[in-house]
């Protein structure tokens, strides 16, 4: 549902770095339904024919995100807790509780991972 | 750092099944890898490229200006603290081509004139006669129409000879020169000293998986169910035979004396005179 | 004294010193001077803290210098000014192919438009931007087009809007011999682009499109070894790598500090016109067949 958009034409000159392969290894805060999502600031998004296309302006990375995920990035407008997404996206599509709560952990991880948002667990 | 190593060859002498193998050989991949994933890019000819590094239209350069500027973007390329393996076909310039600044080496690829002609004549669509006079010329170009562009730009070829006087002769970078004919005989020994110029692993284990993968059978094989982006426009093969010696049942004698006598020396240095002329001697006799 | 000559192109009004034959002249008015072109000595690349990008090129914000070894080189300033320096022995032919080229599309994307790599046809009140990487055949295409009797907005630098509209150049197309014969045009009858180039200057006249258009189709111009022509629609966010693919001289956009930017046009225009893959046959190229083909593409994409 998130893609690192690294190594297609043209974009390692758009970006000016050569080394788009490089990811930070984030240190992973534990993830539970209450944590809080926030949007990276840093981050300029654009909405691509149904998917999304957004960029890390000071880390000159590209992201894409299509399917459901988009759905998410637009819920996280205001900082979001995970079980507010989950209940979102359960009413909005078809599928049961379990794999919403799962799937959507795994999505925020990767978000989190390439620091596309930030999570606080403060209650 | 010096990171563009030059892959260099005159056109059909086993340009491609090298880069096959080094895709191969650099990917931990376990099936072959496909052969339209050749980064076409990275060649010295290619013309969006080049325009991107420069930052201007080759299109509105003449080809002996872009020739100028051309060293200019590889010298570039070649200091970014990245590696790159470039294929190029142009003989080589002058000593701005190679500068140990940014060449890191050459590696260029000999085969058998004899079998480099069919092979042309095949690819240009054109005779064998023609491929022949082709080879023997200097003023021979690739892609060297001034009428209009393509996406790639002019080459100069010079003469078979001369293409290979010109990397073998001028100075700069390390140079290391192997035989399509010992990639054929001598895989192991010839992949892999090739591999150890480039940098690259040369334990036996990659090294045979490396050109397992990259076997003609597989190239072709590959080439039946889906098209290589690198052949020829008119639509026909690019893998074809991949062959050492076929010339034997191509060319006729007239063809074979003609080439021997337009590439004599160069065909001596890399032992394929001798062979040549028997096959001559042999036809002669009743 | 006399006044800076004033032209018009890209909805700017331009004061020259150096002479712009191939845009429209603009009369002296009171409205204000978009841009102005001048000579002048620019420096060097390095100056004023400028970051290479290329060996040729070196980028601020906003700030491209840009040398065209042995022509001239070009300083282009905050989407206002552009100084000009012609080196010794340089003709002004040579130099001016360069300003309207890469200096101008830095410029334009200097002023907040997406420019694009390719040529913009008017088709009913719309229009088309044909992209491809440089040889693919976007000229060929072009002088089809102006054959069949469309009108051409812009040749080679074609900027868009925030509202996605493709914003008209000038009325002149630039032809190879090729090209040219396949119009059936006699370049005996046409300027030289430069010396030594069989490259020509095709005036359009009245076949020039002088009103900005909503862009509806962007087909990305490619060939395989096919025997007919090949439409495949670029979906999602593909759409962004190949627009960005087909940005004129892209990597200027990230020297000058301008990749947001780019990416809320490629956005606006992802979400506002087809993108679609042409592949055309490798062998030979027909190109009234290819034509046809887009037309009748274009009808079935509304």
């Amino acid at each position: 549902m998130i893609r690192l958009l690294a190594g297609a034409p043209g974009l390692a000159e758009l970006v000016g770095s050569p080394s788009l392969f490089l990811l930070q290894v984030i240190f992973m805060t534990d993830l539970t339904p209450h944590s809080l999502l926030t949007r990276n600031p840093d981050l300029v998004a654009a909405g691509m024919n149904g998917d999304i296309v957004m960029m890390s302006i000071e880390r000159g990375l590209y992201f894409g995100i299509s399917g459901v995920g988009t759905r998410i990035w637009e819920l996280l407008e205001q900082p979001t807790r995970v079980e507010a997404l989950a209940q979102a996206i359960q009413a909005e599509y078809d599928v049961d509780e379990a794999t919403c709560q799962q799937d959507l952990l795994v999505f925020a991880r990767e978000l989190i991972k390439h620091g596309v948002v930030t999570v606080a667990t403060a209650g | 750092m010096a990171g563009l190593y030059w892959l260099a060859s005159y056109p059909k002498s086993g340009n491609t099944w090298l880069r096959v193998f080094l895709a191969n050989l650099r990917s931990a991949s376990t099936q072959p890898l496909s052969i339209n994933a050749l980064n076409t890019n990275t060649m010295a000819g290619n013309r969006h490229r080049l325009a991107e590094v420069l930052g201007f239209d080759t299109s509105d350069l003449t080809a002996e200006e872009l020739d100028r500027l051309r060293p200019a973007v590889y010298r570039w390329n070649g200091t970014r603290d990245v590696v790159q393996y470039s294929k190029i076909h142009d003989a080589c310039l002058s000593e701005a081509w190679v500068a140990p600044a940014y060449v890191a080496g050459t590696l260029y690829i000999v085969r058998n004139p004899l079998d480099v002609a069919p092979s042309c004549a095949h690819h240009w669509n054109c005779s064998l006669d023609e491929a022949i006079v082709a080879m023997g010329s200097a003023q021979t170009n690739l892609g060297g129409s001034t009428r209009g562009i393509g996406t790639q730009v002019r080459q100069q070829l010079r003469s078979w000879s001369g293409h290979i006087a010109s990397w073998l002769d001028t100075r700069g970078a390390p140079l290391h020169v192997i035989r399509y004919e010992d990639m054929h005989q001598q895989p192991l020994d010839t992949f892999a000293a090739a591999a150890r110029f480039l940098g690259l692993p040369c334990d036996v284990e990659n090294l045979q998986r490396a050109i397992r993968f990259s076997a003609f059978g597989e190239l072709a094989s590959q080439e039946a169910s889906s098209r290589f982006v690198e052949a020829p426009a008119s639509g026909q093969r690019f893998f074809r035979r991949g062959e050492c010696g076929g010339w034997r049942d191509t060319l006729s004698v007239g063809q074979v004396r003609r080439i021997v006598a337009d590439h004599r020396a160069m065909m001596a240095r890399f032992g394929y005179l001798d062979d040549a002329l028997s096959w001559i001697a042999a036809q002669a006799r009743p | 004294m006399t006044a800076t000559p004033l032209y018009r192109a890209y909805q700017l009004l331009i004061a020259s010193d150096c002479p712009l034959p191939e845009l429209a002249a603009a009369d002296a008015s009171d409205a204000a001077i978009d841009v102005r072109i001048v000579f002048g000595d620019v420096g060097e690349g390095a100056d004023h803290g400028r970051r290479q990008i290329g060996p040729y090129a070196w980028c601020a914000a906003d700030e491209l210098w840009l040398d065209v070894p042995e022509i001239g080189r070009f300083l282009v300033q905050q989407g206002q000014r552009i100084t000009v320096q012609v080196q010794p022995g340089a003709d002004l032919d040579s130099v001016r192919l360069f300003l309207l080229g890469s200096a101008f599309g830095a410029l334009l994307a200097q002023r907040g438009l997406l420019v694009l790599h390719g040529n913009a046809v008017r088709i009913g009140d719309q229009c088309l931007i044909c992209v491809g990487t440089s040889g693919i055949g976007k000229s060929t295409l072009a002088a089809g087009f102006l054959k069949r009797g469309y009108n051409v907005l812009a040749d080679d630098v074609v900027p868009v809007d925030a509202n996605c509209q493709a914003i008209p150049g000038f009325a002149r197309v630039k032809l190879w011999r090729d090209s040219a014969e396949q119009l059936g045009v006699d370049t005996e009858q046409l300027e030289r682009l430069r010396p030594g180039l069989n490259k020509f200057s095709y005036p359009l006249g009245a076949r020039f499109e002088s009103q900005a258009l909503p862009v509806r189709w962007v087909y990305v111009l490619d060939k395989d070894i096919l025997e007919q022509p090949q439409f495949s629609p670029i979906l999602g966010m593909q759409r962004f790598l190949t627009l960005t693919h087909n940005t004129y001289r892209k990597r200027f956009i990230a020297g000058m500090g301008r990749q947001a930017e780019h990416l809320t046009r490629c956005g606006q225009l992802a979400d506002s016109a087809h993108v679609v893959q042409l592949l055309r046959p490798r062998a030979g190229f027909d190109v009234e067949g290819l034509i046809d083909a887009i037309l009748a593409d274009v009808q079935q994409r509304v």
